[in-house]
C-alpha cells in the first residue's frame, strides 16, 4: 500500500500531494520537510484541532523540482509505447468499486475529510463524486482518436463512435466565407478538419479548490487523450489547490493500487504561485498548461506563458476562467398531464427535480452550476406556468436540502437575496417563490429586465439561488438575455427541450443549439448532468483532440447527446436511485 | 450629564437620560418593552417594514424569537430603491423614487403633491431640495451616505429623529471624547453635505452654542452633494450622454479640483486653525476621515513637524477624531494613519494628541465613540447584538459576529430603527447579556465593540470559477 495512503477511522492526517514511487523513494526522504494546511468547516484555520483535517505537502526548491522532473521524464522515456487504451478506464472502474457504497468505510473517511475541508457536505459530495460514473473515460478516448470534419463548421456534426455533436465556431472572417462557398461541395463537408498534431510531452495543470477533484479530471484529460491518440503519456505535473487538496490524492493513491506504472509521469502538488522563479521555470518546461482557476491567476499565467514562450517552443494554453450556465425548460415539460416516459412521475416535477440538481450540486461555486432557468411559457390552456414549474424546484430543493444539504450553511447571504427580491417584488413583476427559512431561493422573475438588471440577476444567483425567467419563444434566450454576458462568460446550457416523442434530437433542439453555441455556450447536456462535464466533449470550447493538436481559432459547442429524453430518463432514475440508497447519517 | 430626549409618537415617554442611571442588567426588559411598541407602530404603518417582516413570519406582536427577524440589512434597507425602481438615479425617475419613499416611510405622505415634481431632475440633489420643499411641513431633512461607491443610501429623517440624533451626539459622543462648549472644534468635512454623521456634528456644535461664538470651523470649502461624491468617486456614471460627459469630463475635473485645490486648501486652512489654537490654547477637537487627516500630517510633516520632535502642541483636552473608516483602497492601514498624526500634533503636556475613532452609519441614529481603551462603546438605549452566519442571535457576553441593533428611541415616527449591519465585530455585554466582570476598563458600562475587531464583509461571497460577471 502506498505510503501516502493509509487507511483508518477518524483520520484527520492527509497528503495534498502524489508522486509516483520512484519519484517518492527519491524525494521524500526522512528530512524532507512539509508545508501543513488545517481545516475545519471548509476554511483554514492555523492550527489543529480535534475536528480539523490536517494536510501536507513536502516542501521543494528548484533543485528538487529539477530532479522530480528529471525521474517522470526517464519513467516517459523507458514507457513502451502508447498507453493501452483499457488500461485507464479499468483501473477508473477499479477505484469506483474501492470508494462505492456510502457504507464503504474508506469511502466515508474520505467524505469526512472532503466535509471538513471544503465546507460541502459528506452526503453532497457523496452523491456528487459517487456518480463519476456518469463521467466517461472511454468516451474521452473514443473522442480524442475521432477525426472532425468540415461538417461541423457550418452544422452540429455527429462524432464518429461517440454520442452527440460538435459544431466549431470560427471568428475569422476569411474562414467563414470559405466555408460558405464551399459547402456545397460533399468532398469539402466531408474532409477532416484541418489540425496539426502537437502532443504534448508535458502537460501543466492548475486545479482550483471550489470544485473536488479538478485535479483528478486534468490528469484523466492527460492520459486519456495521449491513449486516445495513441502518444505517450506525457509528463503530468498538477499545481493542486490549497482550498481543496486530498480529493486528487486519494483518488490517485488508489488508482496507483490498482495499476502502479499508469501514473508514472504524473505528479500533484502545491506550490506557491508567487514563487515566480519557479512558475517560469515550470512553464517554461511545459508544451501545454491547462488552468481550471480564477480569471487573475489565468491572467497572471497568462503573462508567465507570453513572456517565457519562444518562436521555437510555442507553449499552448487553455484558460478555463470564470463562467456561467443555464437550464432551459422546453414547453413540453408544462404540457399538464405529461408524463416521464416509462413512468407515471410528471413530467414537470421530473424535470424540475433534475434541474433542480443542476443548481444544488457544489451550491453553485462551480461555473458548471445552473443559475437561470429559462421556462419557454405558451400560456396555452393544458399548461402549466412558470409559477409551477418554479413551485416545483422550490419542493425539489427542499427535499434536496434533506439528502443533499449544504451543511456549512452561510443563511444570511440567502437571507440577503431574500430581502432584495421581496423589495423588488412589492411594485414589479417578480416573485419570491421560496420562504425565509429555507436554506435556498426561488425567484420569478417576469421583469422587462435591461442587460445591466440580467447580469445582475446572474450575479445574485449563488448559494442555491436560481432565477426563474419565462421566455415565449426559446430564441429570446440567447438573442434577448445571453447577449448581454459575453461568450468569455458563457460555460453551459442543460435542456429539457424538444418533443419527449421524438426519440433523437430534433430539429427544433438543434436550432436552439445553433443560436446558443453562436453565442458562446460550449457545451449542451440534458438538465440533472449539468454539473457532470463529459470530458469526451467541449470544454469551454476546446475538446480533448486539442490537447494533442492545434487547429484554427475558434471554439467548439458540442451537444452531449443522441437522445435527450432517455438520457432525462436515465438520469432521473439514476439520481433517485443514489440518493435512496444512501443512509440518512454518514 | 444627559438631556431628556423624550419622543411622542411610538413610544411612551421613553427618555435617553434614564439608561445612564439604570443598571445594565435593568436595561433589557426597558428596551425590550421599547422595541415591541416600537415594532408594533411601524408594523401598522410602515408598508416596506410590514411586508418584510411578514415575510419572515411575524406579526404585529414581537415575540422574543422575533428579534433577529426585525432587522434589516443596513446596505440593503434604503438603497433598495435602485432594484425597485430600475435605476441608481433617482433624479431620472422622480415618480417611481417617490413611491418607494412612501413606501418606506411610516408616515403617510400626500400622494397629490407628487404632481409638483417634474419628469426628470439633472441631479439627484435638486430631486432631494424639491422633495424638502413639497413637504417642508413634515419637516423632512434627507441623508445620504458617502456614496463612494455610486449607489448612495438615502434616508429620510424628520426633525424629531434629527435631535435624536444630535442628542446622541452631544451625550454620548462628544461628552464622552470630553468634548464640550469650551472647545474648538475643526471639522474636516464640508459645511454643506447630506453625510449624515457631518449634518449631526454640525447640528450638534450648534446646539452646544459653539457656531455662534465662533469656535466651530468646516474646512472643505464646497459642498459636497452626492453627484458630486459620486463624480468624483468615479465608480458610477449614469447612462447615455449624461453618463460619457461625466466619465470624460466631470470625473476627471472633480479629481483634479479634489487634489489640486479642494484638498490642499482644507489641509491648509486646518493647519492655519491648529496654529491658532496652539497661541490661543484653546482645547480643540479635530475631526475628520483618515485620509483628510492623513493628508494633514502628510503635509505638516513636509514642512518639518514630525521630525526633530517639533509638532503642533495643542491645549490639553485636546483631541483628534476620526469617522468614515477607509471607504476606498488606501496604501496605509488606520494604525499608521494614526501614528503619522501622532507625530505632528501633541498637547503642550509633550503627550501625543489622543486619536478617538468614531463608529456610525448613515442608518443609525446613534455613533459610537472610541475610549480611552480604544473600544468602541454603543449608548445604553441601543439594544446591541451579534448575528450567526445564519442570522441568529448569538448567546453570550462577549461574541464575535454581524453587528445588529435596535434603537427603540432613535426610530422616531419615520422607520424603526432595527438594522443589522455589514461588520464583523467582538461585542462584548451586549444588551441580552451581561457580565459585570467584562465591563470596559475604561468605567464605561454599556455595550461596546472590542478594539480592532471591527471588519466590514461582503454581502454577497464570491466563489469558485463561478465568479462574477
Amino acid at each position: 500500500m502506498p505510503a501516502n495512503c493509509r487507511m483508518r477511522s477518524m483520520r484527520q492526517q492527509y497528503d495534498g500531494f502524489w508522486f509516483p514511487r520512484s519519484v517518492r523513494d527519491e524525494l521524500l526522504k526522512p528530512e524532507r520537510r512539509f508545508e501543513v494546511l488545517h481545516f475545519r468547516d471548509g476554511t483554514l484555520v492555523p492550527e489543529a484541532g480535534s475536528d480539523t483535517v490536517t494536510v501536507r505537502y513536502p516542501r521543494m526548491d528548484l533543485d528538487d523540482w529539477q530532479q522530480a522532473l528529471e525521474i517522470v521524464h526517464r519513467n516517459r522515456a523507458d514507457a513502451q509505447g502508447a498507453l493501452h487504451p483499457e488500461r485507464l478506464p479499468r483501473a477508473m472502474a477499479q477505484l469506483q468499486a474501492l470508494w462505492a457504497g456510502s457504507q464503504n468505510a474508506i469511502w466515508r473517511d474520505v467524505l469526512k475529510a472532503l466535509e471538513t475541508c471544503t465546507g460541502h457536505s459528506a452526503k453532497m459530495l457523496d452523491m456528487a463524486l459517487g456518480l463519476l460514473e456518469l463521467i466517461s473515460v472511454e468516451d474521452l478516448q473514443q473522442a480524442t482518436a475521432s477525426q472532425l470534419t468540415n461538417e461541423a463548421r457550418a452544422a452540429f456534426a455527429s462524432m464518429s463512435g461517440l454520442p452527440g455533436r460538435v459544431r466549431f465556431f470560427t471568428d475569422e472572417l476569411m474562414s467563414n466565407l470559405a466555408t460558405q462557398a464551399l459547402w456545397r461541395f460533399k468532398s469539402y463537408r466531408n474532409r477532416s478538419m484541418r489540425s496539426e498534431r502537437q502532443p504534448a510531452s508535458m502537460m501543466l495543470g492548475y486545479a482550483a479548490g471550489n470544485v473536488p477533484g479538478t485535479g483528478l479530471l486534468l490528469t484523466l484529460l492527460g492520459l486519456a487523450t495521449a491513449a486516445g491518440a495513441g502518444e505517450k503519456p506525457p509528463v503530468i505535473l498538477i499545481r493542486n489547490s490549497r482550498r481543496e487538496p486530498i480529493f486528487t490524492a486519494l483518488a490517485l493513491s488508489a488508482i496507483e493500487m490498482v495499476d502502479p506504472r499508469l501514473l508514472n509521469t504524473t505528479m500533484v502538488t502545491v506550490w506557491d504561485h508567487g514563487d515566480r522563479d519557479l512558475q517560469e521555470s515550470l512553464i517554461a518546461q511545459a508544451d501545454l498548461i491547462i488552468a481550471a482557476a480564477s480569471d487573475e491567476t489565468i491572467g497572471e499565467l497568462g503573462a508567465i506563458v507570453r513572456r517565457v514562450s519562444k518562436r521555437t517552443k510555442r507553449i499552448r494554453f487553455h484558460r478555463h476562467g470564470h463562467k456561467v450556465s443555464f437550464s432551459t425548460i422546453g414547453r413540453a415539460c408544462l404540457e399538464v398531464g405529461r408524463q416521464m416516459p416509462d413512468s407515471e412521475i410528471a413530467l414537470i416535477d421530473a424535470v424540475a427535480y433534475l434541474a433542480a440538481i443542476d443548481v444544488a450540486l457544489w451550491n453553485q461555486q462551480g461555473c458548471l452550476s445552473s443559475r437561470v432557468h429559462f421556462v419557454e411559457e405558451t400560456g396555452d390552456p393544458g399548461t402549466h406556468s412558470a409559477e409551477d414549474y418554479g413551485r416545483a424546484v422550490v419542493e425539489s430543493l427542499r427535499e434536496l436540502n434533506q439528502t443533499m444539504p449544504k451543511a456549512n450553511t452561510r443563511r444570511r447571504q440567502i437571507h440577503n437575496l431574500f430581502d432584495r427580491y421581496q423589495a423588488v417584488a412589492a411594485s414589479n413583476p417578480l416573485q419570491v417563490l421560496s420562504e425565509y427559512d429555507d436554506d435556498f431561493l426561488v425567484v420569478l422573475d417576469r421583469r422587462d429586465l435591461t442587460g445591466e438588471q440580467f447580469r445582475e440577476l446572474v450575479n445574485g444567483c449563488q448559494g442555491r439561488t436560481v432565477a426563474i425567467v419565462p421566455v415565449t419563444d426559446l430564441m429570446e434566450v440567447p438573442h434577448r438575455y445571453l447577449k448581454h454576458l459575453g461568450r468569455q462568460h458563457l460555460q453551459s446550457m442543460s435542456v429539457a427541450v424538444g418533443d419527449p416523442d421524438t426519440v433523437e434530437t430534433d430539429a427544433e433542439l438543434l436550432q436552439y443549439a445553433e443560436a446558443l453555441g453562436a453565442m458562446g455556450i460550449a457545451s449542451i447536456r440534458t438538465v440533472g448532468r449539468g454539473a457532470f462535464p463529459q470530458l469526451a466533449y467541449s470544454w469551454d470550447g476546446l475538446l480533448p483532440l486539442d490537447l494533442v493538436a492545434s487547429r484554427q481559432r475558434g471554439y467548439f459547442t458540442s451537444i452531449e447527446f443522441n437522445e435527450p429524453w432517455s438520457q432525462i430518463s436515465e438520469t432521473y432514475s439514476l439520481i433517485k436511485q443514489a440518493t435512496q440508497d444512501r443512509t440518512p447519517e454518514q | 450629564m444627559a438631556v431628556a430626549t423624550t419622543i411622542e409618537g411610538p413610544l411612551t415617554k421613553l427618555e435617553a437620560a434614564d439608561f445612564w442611571h439604570m443598571a445594565p442588567s435593568e436595561r433589557e426588559p426597558v428596551l425590550l418593552q421599547a422595541i415591541a411598541e416600537a415594532h408594533a407602530w411601524h408594523y401598522e404603518r410602515n408598508p416596506a417594514y410590514r411586508r418584510l417582516v411578514q415575510t419572515r413570519g411575524v406579526g404585529p406582536q414581537l415575540r422574543g424569537a422575533d428579534l433577529s427577524r426585525v432587522l434589516r440589512t443596513t446596505a440593503q434597507a434604503f438603497k433598495s430603491y435602485i432594484n425597485v425602481i430600475g435605476s441608481a438615479f433617482p433624479q431620472q425617475r422622480p415618480q417611481a423614487f417617490l413611491h418607494w419613499l412612501a413606501d418606506n416611510l411610516s408616515v403617510p405622505l400626500p400622494r397629490e403633491r407628487f404632481q409638483q415634481f417634474e419628469p426628470s431632475y439633472g441631479s439627484l440633489e435638486a430631486l432631494l431640495q424639491q422633495f424638502e420643499a413639497v413637504f417642508d411641513d413634515f419637516g423632512f431633512e434627507v441623508t445620504t451616505s458617502s456614496g463612494t461607491s455610486g449607489r448612495a443610501t438615502i434616508m429620510v429623517r424628520d426633525r424629531q429623529t434629527v435631535d435624536v440624533a444630535v442628542d446622541c451626539f452631544v451625550q454620548a459622543t462628544l461628552a464622552f471624547l470630553g468634548v464640550g462648549s469650551k472647545h474648538n472644534a475643526i471639522f474636516m468635512m464640508p459645511r454643506q453635505t447630506r453625510i449624515a454623521m457631518a449634518r449631526t456634528a454640525r447640528f450638534a456644535t450648534k446646539r452646544l452654542g459653539m457656531q455662534e461664538n465662533g469656535q466651530v470651523h468646516f474646512t472643505i470649502p464646497f459642498p459636497a452633494d452626492p453627484d458630486r461624491v459620486r463624480i468624483r468617486a468615479g465608480r458610477t456614471f449614469q447612462p447615455g450622454w449624461r453618463g460619457a460627459i461625466e466619465r470624460r469630463f466631470t470625473h476627471r475635473i472633480a479629481q483634479w479640483m479634489d487634489e489640486h485645490y479642494v484638498q490642499p486648501r482644507a489641509v491648509n486652512q486646518t493647519i492655519e486653525l491648529l496654529k491658532q489654537a496652539e497661541q490661543t490654547k484653546a482645547p480643540t477637537l479635530l475631526f475628520g476621515g483618515l485620509v483628510q487627516l492623513h493628508a494633514l500630517s502628510q503635509k505638516l510633516q513636509s514642512e518639518g513637524y514630525g521630525t526633530n520632535g517639533q509638532k503642533i502642541q495643542l491645549p490639553s483636552d485636546s483631541l483628534v477624531g476620526t469617522g468614515g473608516g477607509l471607504k476606498e483602497l488606501y496604501p496605509y492601514s488606520p494604525e499608521r494613519i494614526r501614528r503619522d498624526i501622532q507625530s505632528v500634533l501633541a498637547l503642550e503636556s509633550g503627550e501625543p494628541v489622543p486619536v478617538r475613532d468614531v463608529m456610525g452609519m448613515a442608518e443609525a441614529n446613534w455613533a459610537a465613540p472610541q475610549c480611552i481603551e480604544g473600544n468602541y462603546h454603543l449608548p445604553p438605549w441601543v439594544y446591541a447584538v451579534a448575528l450567526d452566519d445564519d442570522d441568529e442571535i448569538l448567546p453570550g457576553p462577549d461574541v464575535v459576529g454581524l453587528l445588529g441593533f435596535l434603537d427603540p428611541l432613535g426610530s422616531g415616527r419615520l422607520f424603526p430603527s432595527f438594522f443589522k449591519s455589514t461588520d464583523q465585530v467582538r461585542l462584548v455585554n451586549g444588551t441580552s447579556h451581561y457580565d459585570p466582570g467584562l465591563c470596559c476598563p475604561c468605567g464605561h458600562d454599556t455595550p461596546y465593540l472590542v478594539n480592532g475587531t471591527i471588519r466590514r464583509i461582503d454581502l454577497l461571497e464570491e466563489a469558485g470559477c463561478a465568479g462574477q460577471l
